[in-house]
């Protein structure tokens, strides 16, 4: 188990390793320099900038000093508005983005768990059905699409709920459905055929034979088990929460990380799409990571390799 | 006198294939069908799209800009008063392109990567996988960000080389080149795994074990034995993953990385419809009806091989 963890996260380190490489050498790759103005500066400024920021440096002392920064925290400063620092603009962008991966988390598992129970329960019958239809239907429409369907009809149409920003609880519904839904979806499914299998066991036959109610058998005895696989999908659902929330927080106008990368983007704002690209990369890595980890501890019989 | 005919699975025949078994088991789902039906009109229209599309898909005319649907454009015309049906049929291409490009790549070197490590085995197997594990655990869409940035940064006129080349294709292909490099160079890592793993354990069984014995050379096993036997669930495992390269082009397409203007794209005339949305939801409804089709289309597809092609994978029921 602990030679497990440890190799877990040897492999963590060296993929981190190879994405803040990947990152270092594609930004200085890129045409033009952060000192690139419309009038062109002085020879001695450039060259007094480019002292200060190190950029006059052999590239592999360069690249050493990034990654020493990098994990210090420190992501350099941001072009396109210079008085802050990739860590400052990430500092203040990320807390909104995790509150919605939090609230779109508890839609895929608030809706998922008891749409997937409800299909086992009433197992090849019409509900089971139309849970599975629904479920195929949330895993097909992706945020991309589903943003702008949910705001066309409870925002536009039925005019329920509000459409942009992310002061009041009404304005957080809509993102975290847009957000939430497939990956209650991908839950729902997974719920269902392992709580289908879970049931076959011998430990629910013995359960029903003790005389409980079968309630208490589906929802206590088998659910409890039914649920170790779901953990699998925490991972890519972390994944997705974070890659969901470029185009939700963008249809929504949500001022948070994801939409501030892809406005980066827009604005060739290089070191604010590598920095935010490296910590978007570990937190997926670290979240797979745990996972990983979290599932072998949960679920002994598990192989560890 | 009527004489009762023996149940049909009485009768000795000639055996039947997988395939054919699989095809069978295939056509009974109608859903499957039904999606392979649309897929195939898509594409015909895709591929015909000049013969099909009622107008050019950059022919604009501002006065008839926000135009609702109607006899003049069938689904409305967008804010250049191009016709959004024409632009739909065209945008399919890129869809479907980057669908068989990202497939065809994926299969293609992942398979081939997968196989030579699940065939060759021992220190060859681990060195070769654990490359793979370290590139697998980077975030795809992050990583086809970065390459896309890198590809479309600065003026192309200053490239020289390779990159000038390159960048000479990909304007010909209206910006689809690296787009297929972005998703090329991430697609084939789970192909590889699956692919390794399948080999891994044909390696095993009884039927290789005595090809080798018997002396059958490296490419008689693997093209024989080992492809062909595990070409099924890859299979399944690669059409699963189509919607993940069409959702990639419409995001990076959406963002502005994608396709160049004013090629159409599924994802671009979703953002070119955000913009309008409060007053003209008809522009953003059709790409996202027909973004959503086509992923679902996919999806019954991939759900509908994989009964077909190893009933043992699917949903107990």
């Amino acid at each position: 188990m602990a030679a497990y963890v440890v190799r877990r996260l040897l492999h963590m380190v060296v993929a981190l390793f190879v994405l803040a490489t990947l990152v270092f050498f594609l930004t200085r790759a890129l045409p033009g320099g952060p000192f690139d103005r419309e009038k062109a500066l002085p020879p001695e400024i450039v060259h007094n900038l480019e002292t200060h920021y190190g950029l006059r440096q052999p590239l592999w002392r360069q690249y050493l000093d990034y990654l020493g920064h990098a994990l210090r925290g420190d992501l350099g400063p941001s072009y396109s508005s210079p008085t802050d620092t990739v860590t400052a603009l990430i500092a203040r962008h990320l807390p909104v983005s995790a509150e919605l991966g939090f609230w779109a988390l508890l839609v895929a598992v608030g809706l998922g768990i008891p749409l997937g129970v409800l299909a086992a329960w009433y197992h090849n019958t019409l509900i089971d059905a139309l849970a599975t239809f629904v479920a195929v239907l949330g895993r097909s429409v992706p945020p991309i699409a589903l943003a702008p369907l949910l705001i066309l009809v409870f925002g536009l149409e039925l005019r329920w709920l509000p459409v942009a920003r992310f002061d009041t609880p009404a304005q957080r519904v809509l993102p975290a459905l847009a957000l939430g839904l497939g990956m209650a979806a991908l839950i729902a499914r997974l719920t269902r055929s392992t709580l289908l299998q879970v049931i076959r066991e011998d430990y629910i036959r013995t359960a029903r034979a003790k005389g409980l109610g079968e309630w208490r058998v589906v929802l206590v005895h088998a659910l409890r088990n039914a649920l170790i696989p779901v953990v699998t999908l925490l991972g890519p659902l972390a994944a997705t929460v974070v890659t969901g929330t470029f185009i939700v927080e963008f249809f929504f106008a949500v001022p948070g990380l994801g939409r501030y990368y892809i406005v980066s983007i827009s604005n060739r704002d290089y070191p604010v799409i590598m920095g935010t690209s490296l910590l978007f990369g570990a937190v997926i890595m670290t979240a797979n990571m745990l996972v990983d980890v979290l599932y072998s501890w949960i679920d002994p019989r598990i192989r560890l390799d | 006198m009527v004489t009762r005919s023996l149940p049909a699975a009485d009768v000795p025949g000639p055996p039947e294939g997988l395939w054919r078994l699989a095809l069978r088991r295939f056509l009974r789902n109608r859903l499957a069908v039904a999606s392979l039906v649309f897929l195939v009109l898509l594409t015909l229209a895709a591929v015909f799209a000049p013969l099909v599309a009622p107008r050019p898909y950059a022919a604009d005319d501002l006065l008839a800009a926000y135009a609702p649907p109607g006899p003049g454009y069938l689904l409305g015309a967008d804010f250049m008063g191009r016709d959004v049906l024409s632009r739909l049929i065209y945008g399919a291409r890129v869809s479907l392109a980057v669908a068989l490009v990202g497939a065809l790549i994926s299969l293609a070197i992942g398979l081939a990567y997968g196989i030579t490590a699940g065939y060759r085995g021992g220190r060859w197997d681990r060195l070769m996988m654990r490359i793979v594990d370290v590139f697998y655990a980077l975030p795809t869409l992050v990583v086809v960000i970065l390459i896309m940035v890198y590809f479309r940064a600065g003026q192309p006129q200053s490239f020289t080389g390779i990159k000038a080349l390159l960048n000479r294709w990909d304007d010909a292909l209206g910006g689809l080149l690296f787009i297929f490099v972005g998703i090329g160079l991430t697609s084939w890592l789970q192909m590889a795994r699956v692919a390794r793993g399948e080999a891994l354990a044909l390696m095993n069984r009884d039927f290789v074990q005595s090809a080798v014995a018997l002396g059958a050379s490296g490419p008689r096993v693997v093209l024989r034995h080992l492809l062909p036997n595990l070409l099924g669930p890859c299979i399944v495992v690669e059409t699963a993953t189509i919607p993940s390269y069409i959702l990639t082009e419409a995001f990076l397409s959406f963002i502005g990385l994608g396709v160049n203007p004013p090629m159409p794209s599924w994802g671009a005339m979703i953002n070119e419809g955000y913009q309008a949305m409060r007053s003209y939801p008809h522009v953003i409804l059709w790409p996202v009806l027909a973004l959503t089709a086509t992923v679902l289309a996919f999806n019954f597809i991939g759900d509908g091989l994989r009964d077909a092609l190893d009933p043992r994978l699917g949903d107990p029921s």
